[in-house]
Formats: structure tokens, C-alpha cells, sequence
């Protein structure tokens, strides 16, 4: 990344952390009918991945 | 892109919700914030496409996903053997991918699964949970993944010398008493001492040779977690 990127990278982050400030983080209730998820409400996006090996 | 954290632990509050973790196993807690400057952007399909030369299994790879709230899954991205969601979003589930792919083929994992969640307020922030045997090799994954990823984002091409990193990462997990004798591996690997050197200050940098396991008797350490 040249320096003005980097520039630009930096100040992406702080005003993304300005605007995520930890106190803001809310739970969101009624997320809906998966119970395994009411423990998981600080996420908006859950992805489950998985890899098995098979020998051919 | 940058590492916020690296934790292992059971995380016991996962096992609700993720089936396939098996709790026998340890599971690696990796933070991470994805930044990309606006104006830059990134093609997605680009970089999956490089990283299949260097992870070819991650074609054999499933998963599934849960949005709480947010944008449905991308149609256009059928061709993926993964769930895409568009933006960053997708490289951090890639980098999840990643790990995998090197716990398996360096750690010799028979299988391994993992998950990746994005914060709802906090959207550069992305906490991936992933089964892992062996600390050290999870650890290696995680600084290779990021490594690699930070790269294809910056140059959107990847050096061929990440596979020998791979490839000697793989051999001193299987036969960790290779690194005693210097001739032996680079002739077993087919390279210059000078390329062996080289990688294993790599292997240093990405803390899968660490000071302790240098100085103890690696020949000792088979097997060891």
C-alpha cells in the first residue's frame, strides 16, 4: 500500500472506532426463532465452515 | 487488515450453537479488523481464485451461515463452494477458510471446523472461532492466513515462496528432527541452503519456530502439543 493509502487506511479505522465506540455495542432482541443464536446477538453475520479430509 | 487478538481456550458458550465443534478439541479465538480504503476496493473472485493455486482443498470445503439482520447471501456468488455475503465480510470468512485449509495440511488435521462472525456495530470487526489441535500450528495458520490475505488485498498477486513456506512448515511438523541437520532437509526439499535459511526465518517470523523449540532437542518434540 502506498502512503496515501495507508493514510486513508488509518483514518478509515479511527472513524469506524469513533463510531463503534464499545458502549454502543446493543443487544438486539427478537433476532428471531434460533434459540442457539439469542447467545450471539453482538454478531449480525454467523458463518459455520467445516473441512473433512477424504482419501481417494 | 490486522490481528486484534489470538486466544485459545473451549469457549464453552459456542457449544450451543455450533454442532460440529467437537469437545474433545481446543479452539483458537482470533479477532480480526478488516480495513480496505475505499477508493482501492478489491476483486473478490481475483483473490479466492489466487489462493486456490496455494489451497487447493478449499474448493472441498462446506459451510453454512446464519445473518442476523443483515443482507441476503449473494446470488451471483453460486460458483463459490462457500457462502458469500459481498465486502469484507467475505475476506474474513476466507481467511477462516484459510486456517483450515493449514491446520489440515500442515497439522495434518483429519478434520476441522470453524466459524466466523461479524459484529452487528462494529462492522470492520470479525471474531473467527476454529477447532485446533496443536497451538503452535494454529498460531502459524492464523499469521500465514493474514499474512497472505494483507498481500493479495495490497499487491493482488501472492509470492510463490508462501508454499515453500507451507511445504517446510508440513515436513517439520511430521518430522521435526529434519531441522537438526540443515543438508539433509534441504536436499529432502530439493532447495538452495540459502532458500532453507530464508524460510526458516519465515517460519521464525510467523511463530511456528519458536526460541524454545529451537533450542530444545526437536527430535523430543514429536507429537508434543
Amino acid at each position: 500500500m502506498n502512503w496515501d493509502g495507508e493514510k486513508q487506511a488509518l483514518k478509515l479505522k479511527e472513524e469506524t472506532e469513533k463510531k463503534a465506540k464499545p458502549e454502543s455495542i446493543h443487544l438486539v432482541e427478537n433476532i428471531g426463532e434460533d434459540k442457539g443464536l439469542k447467545k450471539f446477538q453482538k454478531y449480525k453475520t454467523i458463518f459455520k465452515c467445516s473441512y473433512t479430509e477424504v482419501k481417494e | 487488515m490486522q490481528i486484534v487478538s489470538l486466544s485459545f481456550g473451549r469457549f464453552a458458550e459456542l457449544s450451543d450453537l455450533d454442532i460440529f465443534f467437537r469437545h474433545s478439541f481446543l479452539r483458537l479465538k482470533l479477532v480480526l479488523d478488516i480495513f480496505v480504503p475505499e477508493d482501492k476496493g478489491f476483486d473478490f473472485e481475483r483473490i479466492y481464485k489466487k489462493l486456490i493455486c496455494f489451497f487447493p482443498n478449499l474448493q472441498k470445503h462446506k459451510c453454512w451461515g446464519h445473518l442476523l439482520g443483515g443482507s441476503l447471501f449473494n446470488e451471483e456468488r453460486k460458483d463459490l463452494p462457500f457462502q458469500s455475503v459481498g465486502g469484507i465480510t467475505d475476506l474474513a470468512h476466507l481467511v477462516e477458510h484459510m486456517i483450515i485449509d493449514l491446520q489440515s495440511t500442515v497439522g495434518q488435521m483429519k478434520s476441522c471446523s470453524g466459524l466466523t462472525c461479524g459484529y452487528q456495530d462494529l462492522v470492520n470487526r470479525f471474531d473467527l472461532f476454529i477447532e485446533c489441535e496443536d497451538r503452535r500450528v494454529a498460531t502459524f495458520s492464523s499469521n500465514l492466513a493474514v499474512k497472505m490475505m494483507k498481500e493479495l488485498l495490497l499487491k493482488e498477486t501472492l509470492s510463490f515462496e508462501y508454499s515453500k513456506s507451507i511445504q517446510l512448515a508440513k515436513y517439520l511438523y511430521a518430522e521435526p528432527e529434519l531441522l537438526s541437520s540443515l543438508n539433509r532437509l534441504s536436499q529432502k526439499l530439493g532447495w538452495q541452503k540459502e532458500d532453507l535459511v530464508l524460510q526458516i526465518k519465515e517460519l521464525i517470523s510467523l511463530k511456528f519456530l519458536t526460541k524454545e523449540f529451537l533450542l530444545s532437542n526437536p527430535g523430543k518434540r514429536r507429537g508434543k502439543k
